[in-house]
């Protein structure tokens, strides 16, 4: 399948629109990535109270017309920080899968397209990285390197490139052995301009697909990452770190942990409802059902 | 080939797994790191004590040479010292490990009791409401982060209903059974300590019952593609022409099958459990490797998190080792290849 077919495109936005829960899950999403642009686009002029200032008179005041979602012990307004939180989670989630697509995809492509020694390098090399459970190896990564935004971010992309070079592999491989391949091969171009321009190009959908169904996963384990605290740092408005410095009030005021925790679990839900969708529509098999 | 003849086989493909991952854990905590020698004696170690450790542990050697050591330690059980609590990181560890099984243990056991019904449930009424509210309810607890869940649970089962205790393994006013296995439910089962028993039991509940939940999404799911699969088959087909009744049909000739992959794919599951872990033993301040990880992560302390991450890779390799066995054991067209 190449990247730009227009029949397919079309076939599988009939398939979406016809699977509700996807579409849902795609609106939420995108409502979610506008936001995200928004508040990048404006700064703090969105929402009602300075996410950053402290107030001590308003501390811990529950959920009220003032306060949609309560504030926290430092007095700042939950509902301004959740808003001006947003686009940290998303700035995680497009920068690990873009990047592990851009590294895992060219790795694999090349495994699967060289064959032999290299892919069987390759593959022994990601058996070790997918050994370790996901989250155990960005934690060490993440500790090793110090904690913060881009080196948590950093440490994802370790745990995450193996995925998409096993799925290039896998996908270069199906193609290897494809006319046009070996046209270009024949036709004098380097293994390396065959990879780039013919490979490549015809195993991007695939991985386009996966990395959709990917956001939900990076989304997850980047908060849980921020929740232990190898994330962003305070004052930030993290969602995750957000939950974790509410924890301690739970029984008192627990609008402080709940209310980012369900933003959290709100982006996931939407972009696994939404790349789940897709990954059926791009399933000829699932499709005519 | 015989079945003692795959379990060499398997046995001998661990080697390079092993021999990659500590190496990968080595190359973290002494490549990776800035300062090695620093951040293993600790933030506020004096310079004699930064330098006896980069003596101890030949930090100044060429990197071939420290990995032997680094392998060498491991294999002897010294796994360093935590700057912060001054033990050794795997007397702490060992300490910790009974918790985490414990855990582990009775929430896939709680995992499976509710998702594999639910999964059959799905496969049966396939394409029905009840299908699609199954599939809508597992990919929502699949898709909820452990934070929020404990925290939830926590909240109302807890702080709003008064009806469990928050955190903990044991209520503080209980003496604790002597220690056998480790496992506070088991050992006081083994010593008849009924008082323990139940104070064990309603402590666990409530941390297993979060961590299953997140679990149980990927078996119901699992369980019911794999039952939609064997419903198709020919012998089903025979056994319902026979005439016997849907339940037997189901429960007797289909799940049965299917469990042989279902209970595969749960060993699987177990590198996905470990990570709920870590988060649900430290907001219910469950004594395991899970909360020891995040109060090192917390407190910066290297050491003791390498030593984590080595433990709960150790455990996704081994349970990996065991699944793979009774897979062979179980479905003797696995050992062909």
């Amino acid at each position: 399948m190449s990247l730009f077919d227009k029949n397919e495109l079309k076939l599988t936005g009939r398939y979406l629109l016809k699977n509700k829960l996807s579409l849902a899950g795609g609106i939420v999403a995108g409502a979610y990535l506008v936001l995200v642009v928004l508040v990048w686009a404006t700064g703090d002029l969105l929402v009602p109270y300075d996410p950053y200032v402290q107030n001590y008179a308003e501390a811990l005041r529950p959920p009220s017309g003032a306060h949609l979602f309560g504030t926290d012990d430092l007095g700042r307004d939950i509902f301004s920080r959740v808003i001006a939180g947003a686009p940290f989670d998303a700035q995680i989630a497009f920068a690990v899968v873009l990047a592990s697509l851009a590294l895992g995809g060219s790795v694999g492509a090349f495994a699967g397209y060289l064959g032999g020694k290299v892919e069987e390098a390759m593959m022994r090399l990601t058996d070790i990285f997918l050994s370790f459970p996901a989250l155990v190896l960005a934690m060490a990564v993440a500790i090793a390197i110090g904690p913060g935004l881009t080196n948590s971010m950093m440490a994802l992309l370790v745990v995450w490139w193996p995925w998409y070079a096993r799925i290039a592999r896998g996908e270069a491989l199906s193609i290897k052995s494809s006319q046009y391949i070996e046209a270009a091969h024949a036709a004098g171009l380097s293994d390396l301009q065959v990879v780039a321009r013919h490979v490549l190009p015809n195993i991007l959908m695939p991985l386009l697909v996966y990395a959709t169904l990917d956001i939900s996963n990076v989304v997850l384990t980047g908060s849980i990452l921020s929740f232990i605290g190898l994330g962003a740092q305070p004052p930030q408005p993290e969602w995750g770190r957000m939950v974790f410095d509410g924890q301690d009030y739970l029984a008192s005021a627990w609008w402080m942990s709940v209310v980012p925790a369900m933003a959290i679990f709100i982006v996931v839900l939407a972009f696994s409802l939404f790349g789940d969708g897709l990954r059926d529509a791009f399933d000829p098999r699932l499709r005519r059902r | 080939m015989g079945l003692l003849k795959f379990c060499v086989k398997r046995l001998a493909m661990l080697v390079p797994v092993l021999i990659g991952v500590t190496f990968l854990t080595f190359l973290i905590s002494r490549v990776v790191v800035p300062n090695p020698a620093r951040a293993w004696a600790g933030l506020k170690a004096s310079q004699a004590t930064v330098e006896a450790i980069a003596t101890r542990y030949r930090l100044n050697d060429p990197l071939h040479i420290q990995y032997f050591y680094y392998i060498r330690d491991l294999l002897s059980g010294d796994w360093g010292t935590s700057p912060v609590t001054g033990q050794p990181v795997i007397e702490n560890l060992s300490a910790f490990f009974p918790a985490t099984l414990e855990l582990s243990i009775v929430a896939i056991v709680i995992a499976a009791a509710l998702g594999i019904p639910l999964g059959v449930y799905a496969a049966v009424k396939q394409d029905q409401p009840a299908d699609h509210a199954v599939r809508l309810f597992s990919l929502g607890t699949y898709c909820l982060p452990p934070f929020l869940m404990a925290l939830v649970m926590q909240l109302v089962v807890f702080y709003w209903l008064r009806l469990l205790p928050s955190g903990g393994r044991l209520s503080p006013f209980i003496q604790a059974p002597p220690r056998i296995t480790g496992l506070l439910v088991l050992d006081s089962i083994l010593t008849g300590n009924v008082q323990s028993l139940v104070s064990a039991l309603t402590h666990i509940f409530l941390p297993a019952t979060a961590l299953a939940l997140l679990t149980f999404g990927l078996i119901s799911r699992l369980t019911r593609s794999s039952m939609l699969e064997i419903l198709r088959q020919d012998y089903v087909r025979t056994a319902r022409a026979k005439g016997l009744s849907e339940r037997v049909v189901v429960f007797k000739h289909a799940l049965r099958n299917g469990l042989v992959s279902i209970v595969t794919v749960l060993a699987l599951l177990f590198a996905w459990m470990l990570s709920g872990a870590i988060v649900i033993e430290y907001i219910f301040n469950w004594p395991g490797i899970g909360r020891y990880a995040v109060q090192s992560i917390l407190a910066l302390d290297l050491p003791a998190v390498m030593g984590a991450t080595l433990v709960f890779t150790l455990i996704v390799v081994s349970v990996n080792l065991i699944a793979d066995i009774a897979y062979a054991a179980l479905d003797p067209r696995i050992r062909l290849d």
